[in-house]
């Protein structure tokens, strides 16, 4: 029992520690696929809230705790996009543009998420996750693989696909 | 080949990942050069544009609410750990009234050689018995002690602690639960011992079962011999009754891990004395 105890201690300890590195990396994942900052930001809190009522269940078998973590953030915007679904789309278009303090390349820089924004659109939501998985998550195809129930080799040509997909997207976008 | 190509650029974007630059890349895979270079562009374009930095504000809030949480749940555990200890402490049945006794009878009788007409050797002797009484109530319904070699130290021997000094009254292993003997007494055993003036008790406790709502469980022994001391008579021709009133209260206890331990507390009360049968 005390075993127990001292096990549930170092994976919350863990988890706090977990917070400073990963937070800003699920806020982008889960921006990558909401399209929303300031929602990004809380489900990303939300996110170490639900893995710490779930530690008794996190099991280290190959899957490392950050990993875990964004399994966890998929199911909440999973919830998350069902909710809004329910409700009104979601836009893309209303992220908010990056904290820089020259007003020119703040709207350069809202202009540049706007018309990702746009091109991320167009991706299907698998493409979307993958995107946000491996680059702002920063998960290894294995990793990410794990996540999604796919094979390394799976995500692999997902990644492919999404990347030429976003790369037609963005040409269009910024050719407008 | 569409194979090793994805491998290849999962390589590429692993590597941009942990901060290598795109040319750098290009150059590990000039072969696949040209058809890599437009889609890690568009890596760096998803990186540079869809990185947002997330607020301090809402990174420091959501790292309150966590450990807010955190002392939560670790003040939930203390307050449960609390709630057990106190439920174990006050269930009755853990604490259940037992009281028995053992009662340990000395007989003691000499036995005088008159066979001869002359002067004859005079011999002295007692019995010893042991008897068990009295018993608790509540959710304990049997308290099985199974006890062994029992023997008395004579005053005035050398050795209390090894075989010198020691007499053995009972040899035989016997059983007898404490419970049943609420207001009698169980003999265990009686023998002949020399007159004299003793000081101490001692026994093997072999195995000590207790049963609580209908379920026997094996108790742990705090020690296999329990000793008493306190003195006694063995007078030619009487007998010297010795009562040991176990205090079950304090004898059995309950621990928090579900484990009973047999800590024997034990009064000594020494009773007088009857005839010895004459031989």
């Amino acid at each position: 029992m005390a075993e127990k105890e001292a096990e549930r201690k170092r994976r919350e300890k863990t988890l706090a520690s977990l917070y400073d590195v990963y937070y800003d990396k699920i806020a982008r994942y889960i921006f990558v696929r909401i399209g929303d900052q300031q929602e990004a930001e809380d489900l990303a809190s939300e996110v170490f809230l639900k893995a710490l009522g779930a530690l008794d269940s996190y099991q280290e078998r190959g899957l490392p705790m950050q990993a875990w973590l964004f399994k966890i953030a998929h199911n909440l915007v999973v919830d998350h996009l069902r909710k809004m679904s329910k409700r009104k789309a979601v836009s893309l278009d209303e992220v908010k543009a990056f904290d820089k303090a020259n007003l020119e390349e703040v709207a350069e820089s809202r202009l540049q998420v706007e018309r990702l924004g746009s091109a991320l659109k167009r991706l299907s939501p698998a493409q979307r996750e993958v995107l946000g998985l491996r680059f702002f998550g920063g998960l290894t195809s294995i990793e990410a693989g794990r996540i999604l129930g796919k094979s390394p080799g799976a995500v692999r040509e997902m990644q492919r696909l999404a990347l030429r997909s976003l790369r037609k997207a963005l040409g269009e976008e910024n050719r407008k | 080949m569409t194979g090793d190509f994805d491998q290849i650029l999962d390589d590429c974007i692993q590597r941009m990942n942990e901060g290598q630059g795109l040319e750098e890349c290009l150059k590990l895979y000039p072969e696949f050069a040209q058809e890599l270079k437009p889609l890690l562009t568009a890596v760096d374009e998803l990186r540079d544009r869809g990185g947002f930095i997330p607020s301090q504000a809402s990174k420091a809030r959501g790292k309150e609410r966590l450990s807010r949480a955190m002392a939560e749940l670790e003040r939930k555990r203390q307050e449960s750990r609390a709630r057990l200890s106190r439920r174990l402490f006050w269930r009755p049945k853990v604490w259940v009234p037992v009281a028995a006794a053992l009662i340990v009878a000395i007989i003691g009788y000499s036995l005088w050689a008159v066979l001869t007409p002359t002067e004859a050797p005079v011999s002295y002797a007692g019995i010893l018995e042991i008897r068990v009484t009295d018993a608790p109530t509540n959710d304990v319904s049997a308290i099985n002690v199974t006890v062994g070699d029992i023997e008395v130290h004579k005053a005035g021997e050398e050795s209390d602690t090894d075989g010198a000094g020691w007499l053995t009254v009972i040899e035989e292993s016997k059983t007898f639960d404490l419970l049943k003997l609420r207001g009698v007494e169980e003999i265990l055993g009686s023998n002949e011992v020399d007159v004299g003036h003793y000081t101490q008790i001692r026994m093997d406790v072999i195995e000590v079962t207790v049963t609580v709502d209908g379920k026997p469980q094996s108790a742990e022994l705090s020690s296999g011999k329990l000793r008493l001391v306190g003195s006694f008579e063995v007078e030619r021709d009487k007998t010297t009754v010795l009562t040991l009133d176990f205090d079950a209260d304090k004898s059995l206890v309950f621990t928090g891990m579900g484990k009973i331990i047999f800590k024997p507390v034990v009064k000594l009360i020494v009773t007088k004395v009857t005839e010895a049968p004459t031989p």
